[in-house]
């Protein structure tokens, strides 16, 4: 019976680490230049980021909030409130542009807001297409940045976003010389 | 055994002990083993070993302006979020956090058991630091406002034991520093 106690007990501790170090967040930057043969990778809990973070304190960023200046932007936009009229649409297509030189796609599909840029070298030659960035940002992720007021990005709630997100891409961007992918593992 | 035999032996013992005590002190005292080797026709090849525990008590006697260090108006630091993030690092498994690659250079930032690595490879020169989580800790608590306590802060190399702290080769010289 004893045995049985603390074998079980034994199991139980090990599964509650399992659990725990498998709820650790990693956001992963991979950047690779082939002109001049350079290999960014950077590897750091989401955890780390958070403290980071507090530790941080600049003009433009206070209490884990990155204040947008507006006049250098040389426009007045309530990001918010834009952001809170486009997440009432599910699965709608809000932008699509076709040209010569570029296709252009912005959407929501499901809980992931979607931007597709594809920039191509001349009319018809899509296979020849000099750069194509793919950005799949969670609805929530979005919900979490935008969250807070007066023109100011809350880093702090992006960042305790992305420890709750599940596995997956975030951004990759690729041309000729430069493919950048971020991803949570 | 005659007197003088006994006498004899008695101080044979003693003295033997006194060596193997000054032994035993010795090798469980904190060393700095410093290695500095120049290249070129004047090469010189230095092995300095500093022990700690002399280090320490000498401290206490440094001028009064050297005893502190004033950090800058402009940076804020953040001692219990720093403190927080050295017990994140220590949580992680080992792995790398950064690595750089390029033609020219390579740069390394990783976890190892209980260390930090920060390796720099260059064309030219090598460096290699080797620093225990437990080092930035101390140097944690040597922070005091807007004040860092220089002697609270040398006595964070208490923590680095048994391991090749720093490494660097370059052209011109290899200096190597080993804590014991």
């Amino acid at each position: 019976m004893k045995k049985s106690a603390l074998l079980m007990g034994i199991i139980l501790l090990l599964s509650g680490g399992m659990v725990l170090s498998a709820s650790e967040k990693w956001i992963n930057i991979h950047v690779e230049e082939a002109d001049d043969d350079t290999k960014v990778d950077v590897r750091v809990p989401v955890a780390l980021l958070a403290v980071a973070l507090d530790c941080l304190h600049t003009e433009q960023i206070k209490d884990g909030k990155l204040k947008l200046d507006m006049h250098q932007l040389d426009v007045d936009v309530d990001f918010k409130r834009i952001w809170d009229e486009l997440r009432k649409y599910d699965n709608t297509e809000f932008v699509r542009v076709e040209s010569s030189k570029e296709n252009v796609y912005v959407a929501r599909q499901g809980d992931l807001m979607v931007v597709r840029v594809l920039e191509k070298r001349n009319d018809d030659a899509v296979e020849e297409a000099s750069m194509t960035a793919l950005i799949k940002i969670p609805v929530r992720l979005v919900d979490a940045v935008l969250s807070s007021q007066n023109h100011e990005l809350d880093l702090k709630a992006l960042i305790a976003e992305l420890d709750n997100l599940p596995s997956g891409d975030l951004v990759e961007v690729q041309d000729r010389e430069t493919h950048v992918r971020i991803w949570i593992e | 055994m005659s007197l003088p035999l006994k006498i004899i032996a008695a101080c044979a013992g003693s003295v033997g002990i006194l060596f193997f005590g000054a032994i035993m002190t010795l090798a469980s005292q904190q060393w700095l083993l410093v290695n500095v080797e120049t290249h070129g026709p004047d090469a010189v090849n230095l092995h300095i070993p500093v022990p700690m525990g002399l280090i320490y008590p000498s401290l206490h006697f440094i001028p009064e302006d050297a005893r502190e260090i004033e950090i800058p108006d402009d940076v804020e630091l953040n001692r219990e979020a720093l403190q927080q993030m050295v017990q994140v690092l220590r949580d992680c498994p080992d792995g790398d956090f950064v690595r750089v690659s390029t033609r020219t250079e390579n740069v390394r930032i990783a976890k190892s058991g209980g260390d930090l690595l920060v390796c720099v490879q260059t064309e030219e020169e090598n460096v290699d630091i080797r620093v225990p989580l437990a080092f930035f800790d101390e140097v944690l608590q040597s922070i005091d406002g807007n004040k860092i306590h220089t002697a609270e802060m040398a006595s964070a190399f208490s923590t680095v034991r048994h391991s090749r702290f720093l490494s660097v080769r370059s052209p011109d010289a290899d200096v190597t520093i080993w804590s014991w």
